[in-house]
């Protein structure tokens, strides 16, 4: 008897460790693509940056910090926004307020690796289809660029 | 000192062997599980067109959403009722849009828009291949007798200074 609650008691502990240090402990592709399109929909780019996975986050502040600091000594302009694929402008434009995003299915190819795809609705009868690469690292889900 | 260069020298060998040998392996890996095809280093410079038996155009919105791009690292954002599809990858970008459709046949394009390259090769060939490789799977699986034709592209370079 005192075998079998040792044995179920380091068994729950195991899968309490698992599910705490695996991937999706902590959000999931979905969730994360989720939170990216509520972001673009608010208009806030810092919640948008910070579903892209790490690297990239680290990438473009460097690039807005030395965009910055080059506009501020030589005039010049670093586009960092292209980095993002465009989402600056995304973000703050207006068009992006009454669209609708739905996921429509998410599909994991590796432990880490996720497919989520979305649906947008754009008004007037008019849709697109997008499909979002995932990665886990750490633990978390983020939005592959 | 001239020891310790040798030895340098030695280690950086080994390194780049190992890198090497793991890279092939890699392709090897997915040329055996059809993921890519062997292909010429320049292979994005040319656009493929499939012409194939008319084919209801959800199936083929079906078929592209359901490729793999969390292992291609690309991502999707098309029309299906435009039918085109615009991808995008880690420095690259890439499109496959319906040219015509007559009711006994349609044609489909697709052709890589943009790539960054780095010593005259293309930075991200591996992933841009598993695309190009998806999409020519998708045709002949939709229709076997798929035609393809492949079309040079008219290439404009761009150099940027922080780039």
């Amino acid at each position: 008897m005192r075998k079998k609650v040792w044995s179920v008691t380091v068994a729950a502990l195991l899968w309490l460790g698992l599910l705490l240090s695996g991937c999706g402990a902590r959000n999931s592709p979905e969730r994360i693509v989720g939170r990216y399109f509520d972001a673009v929909k608010a208009g806030d780019l810092e919640e948008a940056i910070s579903c892209f996975q790490p690297s990239v986050q680290k990438q473009y502040q460097a690039a807005t910090s030395l965009s910055d600091s080059l506009l501020g000594t030589f005039g010049l302009n670093v586009d960092s926004d292209a980095l993002l694929g465009g989402l600056v402008g995304m973000v703050n434009s207006e068009t992006y307020r009454d669209y609708e995003f739905r996921v429509s299915s998410v599909t994991q190819s590796e432990t880490d690796r996720a497919t989520v795809s979305v649906d947008v609705q754009m008004g007037a009868g008019q849709s697109v289809t997008t499909c979002i690469p995932c990665v886990c690292i750490g633990g978390e889900w983020f939005i592959e660029k | 000192m001239d020891g310790t260069v040798w030895v340098v020298v030695g280690v950086v060998a080994v390194v780049m062997g190992i890198i090497i040998y793991f890279s092939m392996q890699t392709h090897k890996k997915l040329v055996s599980e059809g993921k890519i095809i062997s292909r010429r280093t320049d292979f994005m410079e040319n656009a493929e067109e499939f012409t194939l038996t008319a084919v209801d155009p959800a199936r083929v919105t079906e078929a592209v959403k359901n490729m793999d791009y969390a292992a291609m690292r690309t991502g999707m954002k098309g029309s299906s009722e435009h039918q085109r599809f615009d991808f995008t990858g880690n420095g690259w970008s890439a499109q496959l849009r319906r040219l015509s459709s007559d009711g006994a046949q349609t044609v489909y394009r697709f052709s890589f828009t943009s790539w960054k390259t780095r010593n005259g090769l293309a930075q991200d060939a591996l992933h841009m291949n598993q695309l190009m490789t998806a999409v020519e799977k998708l045709f002949v699986t939709l229709d076997p007798n798929t035609t393809v034709r492949e079309v040079p592209l008219e290439l404009h370079t761009k150099h940027g200074i922080l780039s």
